[in-house]
């Protein structure tokens, strides 16, 4: 079973997309604070780490930085959650950087997100 | 008596004096004439009388008249005259504003006054300005003008104001902070008028009108914007995956009803998701904060996807599309600004479409970019109305009857962004018959 972490103060939307990864069978590892999420990555090594932009602790985007400066997390796939209108600024920085995707809360759709994890994870 | 304008009488008192001197011109030549006529005939005495007679009668009635135009005249120039002395008399009141009530007027006006030397130095504060930063007179004499105001991330400015007063160069209404005694800040508007031509002497008049609350607004608006994107969008969302959850993880647990309620819910939800980009999007035009992110961008594509998501609205209403791009039209904009401008003027053209009717979009290349074409056989802008369509919250009287729920923002949007892009947008329309809208959007 695919290992995901999950990083978000949103307890709500934590609680959510956590219900739902695991529906669609994922084991789901939930942190709601940048630091220790950074810290739950670099101890467990998921397959796959989701995390919000704005967060206590670490912003998102540090946390992609500091995983990608990491050995292991430099190739582990990262999707970054954020509630902003203008994701373009996300998009770039998120391609920036190989497996990494960037997804809009209001934006995209459980089927999309399913198929995004199915070619981030290669299963 | 009526008073009626100085130079009104001026030439009434003109045009009468032209009138008596041609009038008595013209009761002198013809008494020359008759004269003239008289010792010509060789003063027929059986004649003379009758001539004398018809002559007296003329005579009479040209003097009644200059007897009332001489009237007319004096009365004017005596009118004139009480007018002139009563302006006169105005006029020195005027100048009777005192020493001593300007004096007044000074101190207690409401609007903070500072007297100040070239090098700020504060020389006579009035009560309002007391009031402002609640120091005592005693304190504000010691107190240099730019010690007690500050220019919030920018110290350059306030070197730059300070130099303009030492120069005699007026300032004129820029937004500063002030500094009260226990170092709460007050926003303020703060203007310099330079008193004095001469150097010697030199005295500035500083007016710092309280603009606080205004401020205090604005920032309540910000933090309302922030409130908005988090507080409202993420249960939005929040809604959503759940919705979308159950609709494509859950349907065959659920009965067709159910699933027809959830799909509802999930359009409401979306129109909510709608509005409240709408309203983000909105209160960064009107903060100066749109930014513009070039790329390349496939304007077909993009059309191509505003359409896909509209087919439906389009079908309810039996609303032909029809569309004339031009494949790959590749070029440098930002995509998620005409994506917007795009998607409200067809939701506009579709929403504002009677049933059956027709809308085109045309997309077309020029030399320095592409313009697009949004038209529809729609009711159309009433005349009177059209130069208002563009501004904000408006909505044409016909729109309102159609659709209650329009929000008045969509065209002013779409401007203000396609104008945040270098283009803008211009319209063509006529009532009952349809409206043609028109993008430039230079690359």
């Amino acid at each position: 079973m695919k290992k995901i972490l999950l990083i978000d103060d949103d307890l709500a939307f934590s609680e959510m997309l956590s219900e739902i990864l695991k529906d669609e069978g994922f084991d789901v590892l939930v942190e709601h604070d940048g630091l220790r999420g950074f810290e739950r990555a670099t101890a467990e090594h998921p397959d796959l780490v989701m995390c919000d932009v704005m967060m206590p602790g670490m912003s998102g985007l540090e946390l992609l930085k500091q995983l990608r400066d990491d050995q292991w997390g430099s190739t582990v796939p990262i999707i970054l959650l954020t509630n902003m209108t203008q994701p373009e600024a996300m998009a770039q920085m998120a391609q920036g950087s190989a497996h990494t995707e960037c997804l809009l809360k209001t934006d995209w759709t459980l089927d999309k997100l399913a198929e995004k994890l199915k070619v981030l994870l290669a299963v | 008596m009526v008073y009626c304008d100085y130079r009104t009488l001026l030439m009434v008192y003109t045009l009468l004096s032209v009138g008596v001197v041609i009038l008595g011109g013209a009761l002198y030549l013809t008494y020359a004439y008759y004269m003239q006529q008289l010792t010509g005939i060789g003063a027929d005495p059986a004649v003379a009388p009758d001539i004398a007679y018809q002559l007296l009668n003329q005579l009479t009635v040209v003097a009644i008249v200059a007897a009332v135009l001489f009237v007319l005249l004096v009365f004017s120039i005596i009118s004139t005259r009480t007018f002139a002395r009563r302006m006169a008399y105005r006029i020195s009141k005027d100048l009777s504003f005192t020493r001593d009530q300007f004096r007044r007027f000074y101190e207690l006006s409401p609007v903070p006054y500072l007297l100040i030397r070239p090098n700020g130095d504060i020389i006579r504060p009035n009560k309002a300005s007391v009031r402002m930063f609640s120091l005592t007179d005693e304190e504000l004499l010691q107190t240099n003008i730019f010690d007690l105001i500050s220019v919030p991330d920018n110290n350059e400015k306030k070197a730059f104001y300070k130099e303009s007063v030492a120069r005699g160069v007026p300032i004129e209404q820029k937004e500063v902070q002030v500094k009260d005694k226990k170092g709460a800040l007050r926003w303020a508007l703060l203007s310099i008028e330079n008193l004095e031509q001469h150097d010697k002497n030199r005295q500035g008049l500083v007016t710092l009108v309280d603009i606080h609350e205004q401020k205090e607004l604005e920032r309540i608006k910000t933090e309302f914007l922030s409130l908005a994107s988090h507080q409202l969008r993420a249960p939005l969302a929040n809604l959503k995956w759940y919705i979308d959850f159950l609709l494509t993880r859950r349907a065959p647990q659920l009965s067709e009803e159910i699933q027809g309620y959830l799909l509802k819910m999930f359009h409401r939800n979306e129109d909510m998701i709608d509005l409240v980009n709408t309203l983000l999007n909105l209160s960064r035009i009107e903060m100066g904060r749109v930014q513009v992110e070039r790329s390349d961008t496939d304007v077909t594509q993009l059309v191509r996807g505003i359409i896909e998501e509209l087919e439906p609205a389009a079908r309810d209403k039996a609303i032909t599309l029809h569309t004339e791009l031009i494949e790959g039209l590749v070029f440098n904009t930002d995509g998620k600004l005409v994506r917007i401008i795009l998607q409200n003027l067809l939701t506009n053209a579709l929403r504002y479409t009677p049933e059956g009717g027709s809308v085109f979009v045309r997309v077309q290349n020029t030399s320095h970019g592409v313009v697009v074409e949004v038209q529809d056989t729609g009711v159309g802008i009433p005349p009177e109305e059209q130069p208002r369509i563009f501004q904000k919250l408006y909505r044409a009287s016909n729109a309102k009857q159609i659709e209650v729920n329009g929000n008045g923002i969509g065209l002013y949007m779409c401007k203000a962004l396609a104008e945040a892009l270098g283009g803008g947008i211009v319209f063509e329309s006529k009532l009952g018959k349809g409206t043609t809208f028109t993008v430039d959007l230079p690359a």
